[in-house]
């Protein structure tokens, strides 16, 4: 961004900030906020102009798959740095299940080294480095937490379920004095690991075998129990079954440091969209019914789910064009994450759906990865995605997935354009 | 023969893209190749100069010979294709295994795969008619054509209000996925008796009725489905098992000519074969005057030939 940039009559969503609701032009320039005002002069700033859009701080993906190290023909990080700059995100936590996991201090590094190539050739969005809980994330004995945390890990996820309660337990215990977030993704395989989707009336009818809901509310239970006698940060990435998001209320409720997040996937589909064998749907956890759908919007509205993310996990052709049997899990949700989140919601509650959309991309994914919060004021750092709530949904190029779901046309919300310190990109 | 009126389908899926009137349209078609059938010369001229490929990813013998013999009393050439999951194991993908096989001019495709769904994908991909001849538990819609059509020739063409039982493992079979589905469109009532843990627990939100009692079943029923119990889909060798054992089983779900004379009607008794004799259904009542088994398999020829012929019409 060498050169200054106005946007001009944008209505800023920043609750903390004291601009927050007000239409108005915002001047960046040398990586920094440098006027906030009504009716700015330009003098000499490119000036960006689209009425009705909006300016809020810079979204935060809290998980996806760049694929890189290991299978780096499906996305690559450069690459997934420049999706997620063109899907309105300024940062984004990185799975460490590469290929090799990012389990030791050094992987790290590499993966930050390979960020700062991208941020060298322009593309603004930053990696937030996550790391493995156990070596190789299989489970069994635990990383070196210390390590990696100095080395910049922001928060640790074997990506998958542990198994074994006794890793969970050592590990909300050992992760305390760094006050990093453990997070488990609750699945008890045990309940029909043979499954490939939601048990329920549609996985009968398709004669395809369940995972129960139970599967998942069984250790969101055992979580708790543990997280009440070791203390720590729990996290639950992706929930999908609406008794899970009850029994995290109560929890809540007891002041129990627990957060939770689900995907963009979740709140916009559900088991009835995978009728017809759509393999580009199939998830792990899967997509539940219609029912979970809703309670999961709701969770989201009043605030239980903290934080959406694009669970982004691209495939190349070879791999997505077979059929639902061998369909593997997951989709290229980055570049419709906020255009799913925003229409799902705002289905349910027309009013509060692009505050609860916004929470769920900034300030509740901050508050989990301990990421430093942005504000939109004169002076600051820049940190902005500029979007447009009402203009039709048609995602930008540049992931390397081919399994995107398709919704174009049929949901609102357009990215415009994302700005981190002197690096922009614009559509 | 039945020249006026088509299938509402290009392939054959499953049943659950069948209306009532395709139903109807093949039985009747059926009907006339069993007349076919049982003349001194048994083929027609039908499928002459069309080439049909019998591609099977998964073991068979019975469906596959029924299937074989239909194509070639209709007088197709016919190719066969059988490799229980190699083409997978050799790294190539499905839809480049058939379109090997019709870069050769086949004009149809006979498909039996492992993998619910894996006909759905195939035909958005090429552009032959498919015959669905099982896809892993999902269906297995000639096999529910005949029973049908066996049960309409057993009870009467108007089997609405009869009630049928398919017995048996219900959780791991595309039999009885697609009988009921048939049953339903022809206005039959559809129970399912099995063990409990063999039963789909959302069946029956599928407006299918479940027992676990043979005894009370058999008092219900105007005719019993009786299915086999699959062990090859019983999961891994070190997973929880369904059902404690044969002999309990047996205990609970044989059909027994004990258990049959205690029917208030006469019941018509079907199996989809192979027969386990001892397990579900003792030899006494596999051979005696209810069962309609080799009549199901005489039927399968017929019911076949009517499912080629009005696709390969369809398609003109």
């Amino acid at each position: 961004m060498e050169q200054a940039i106005l946007l001009t009559s944008v209505r800023v969503w920043d609750p903390k900030g004291p601009w927050h609701d007000q239409t108005v032009d915002i001047r960046v320039a040398d990586g920094v906020i440098q006027q906030v005002g009504p009716s700015l002069a330009s003098k000499g700033a490119k000036v960006l102009e689209s009425p009705g859009s909006m300016v809020s701080s810079g979204w935060i993906d809290g998980q996806v798959h760049f694929r890189e190290p290991g299978e780096e023909t499906k996305e690559g990080i450069v690459r997934g740095l420049k999706a997620a700059s063109a899907a309105g995100f300024t940062h984004v936590a990185l799975l460490p299940s590469n290929s090799p996991a990012t389990d030791h201090a050094g992987a790290v590094l590499h993966v930050m080294a390979k960020a700062s190539v991208a941020h060298e050739h322009g593309i603004p969005a930053r990696v937030l480095p996550m790391a493995c809980i156990t070596e190789g994330g299989q489970g069994a004995q635990l990383a070196e937490m210390h390590d990696l945390s100095q080395a910049g890990a922001v928060a640790f996820t074997d990506d998958g379920p542990l198994h074994r309660v006794g890793v969970l337990q050592r590990a909300l215990t050992y992760a305390q004095t760094h006050d990093k977030t453990v997070m488990d993704q609750p699945l008890d395989l045990d309940l029909n690991a043979e499954g490939v989707m939601h048990e329920g009336v549609v996985s009968t009818e398709m004669g395809l075998t369940g995972i129960p809901s139970e599967a998942e509310t069984l250790r969101v239970s055992r979580d708790l129990d543990i997280l009440r006698y070791t203390g720590g940060r729990l996290h639950f990435p992706i929930l999908t079954a609406a008794k899970s998001l009850d029994l995290v209320r109560i929890a809540k409720s007891e002041g129990l440091s627990v957060t939770c997040g689900t995907s963009a996937v979740h709140l916009a589909f559900c088991d009835e969209d995978l009728r017809g064998f759509e393999g580009t749907l199939r998830m792990l956890p899967p997509l539940r019914s219609a029912k979970d759908q809703r309670a999961l919007c709701h969770a989201v509205l009043d605030g239980t789910i903290d934080m959406v993310v694009s669970d982004h996990r691209p495939e190349d052709l070879e791999h997505h064009d077979v059929e639902f049997m061998l369909s593997p899990n997951g989709v290229a949700g980055l570049p419709s994450a906020f255009a799913w989140t925003f229409h799902s919601l705002h289905g349910i509650d027309t009013k509060n759906a692009l505050g609860a959309t916004l929470r769920a991309l900034t300030s509740g994914p901050a508050d989990v990865l301990q990421s430093p919060g942005s504000t939109i004021e004169e002076g600051a750092t820049v940190n902005l995605t500029w979007f447009h709530p009402e203009l039709d949904h048609q995602p930008h190029p540049g992931t390397g997935g081919v399994n995107l779901g398709a919704t174009e046309g049929r949901t609102k919300g357009q990215v415009l354009g994302t700005f981190v310190e002197n690096r922009s990109w614009m559509a | 023969m039945s020249e006026n009126q088509t299938l509402s389908s290009p392939h054959l899926l499953g049943i659950r893209g069948l209306s009532r009137e395709d139903i109807d349209l093949i039985h009747a078609t059926a009907t006339e190749f069993k007349d076919v059938l049982n003349r001194p010369i048994k083929k027609v001229p039908s499928l002459r100069d069309f080439t049909v490929a019998n591609l099977f990813f998964e073991n068979s013998t019975r469906t596959r010979l029924s299937f074989e013999l239909a194509e070639k009393r209709l007088s197709a050439d016919v190719v066969n294709f059988s490799a229980a999951g190699s083409s997978v194991k050799k790294g190539e993908t499905l839809v480049d295994t058939v379109n090997n096989i019709l870069a050769m001019k086949v004009d149809m495709v006979v498909m039996r795969h492992p993998h619910p769904g894996a006909h759905q994908f195939l035909a958005s991909k090429i552009d032959v008619p498919i015959v669905n001849a099982g896809d892993g538990t999902h269906e297995h819609p000639t096999q529910a054509l005949l029973d049908t059509f066996s049960l309409r020739e057993s009870l009467g063409q108007d089997l609405t209000g009869k009630n049928i039982a398919i017995v048996g493992d219900i959780q791991h079979s595309r039999v009885a996925l697609s009988n009921l589905l048939a049953l339903q469109r022809l206005g039959a009532n559809v129970r399912v008796c099995g063990p409990e843990t063999l039963v789909p627990r959302h069946l029956r939100e599928l407006g299918v009725e479940v027992s676990h009692d043979l005894d009370e079943t058999v008092q219900w029923a105007d005719a019993l489905n009786m299915l086999r119990i699959q062990m090859e889909r019983q999961g891994p060798d070190d997973s929880v098992r369904f059902f404690p054992s044969l002999r309990e089983y047996t205990m609970r779900f044989g059909l027994t000519m004990e258990r049959l004379e205690q029917a208030s009607r006469p019941l018509t008794i079907m199996h989809p074969g192979p027969i386990n004799r001892g397990v579900e259904i003792t030899s006494e009542v596999a051979d005696s005057e209810h069962a309609i088994i080799l009549d199901q398999v005489e039927n399968g020829v017929a019911v076949r030939m009517a499912v080629l012929y009005l696709l390969a019409q369809r398609r003109g």
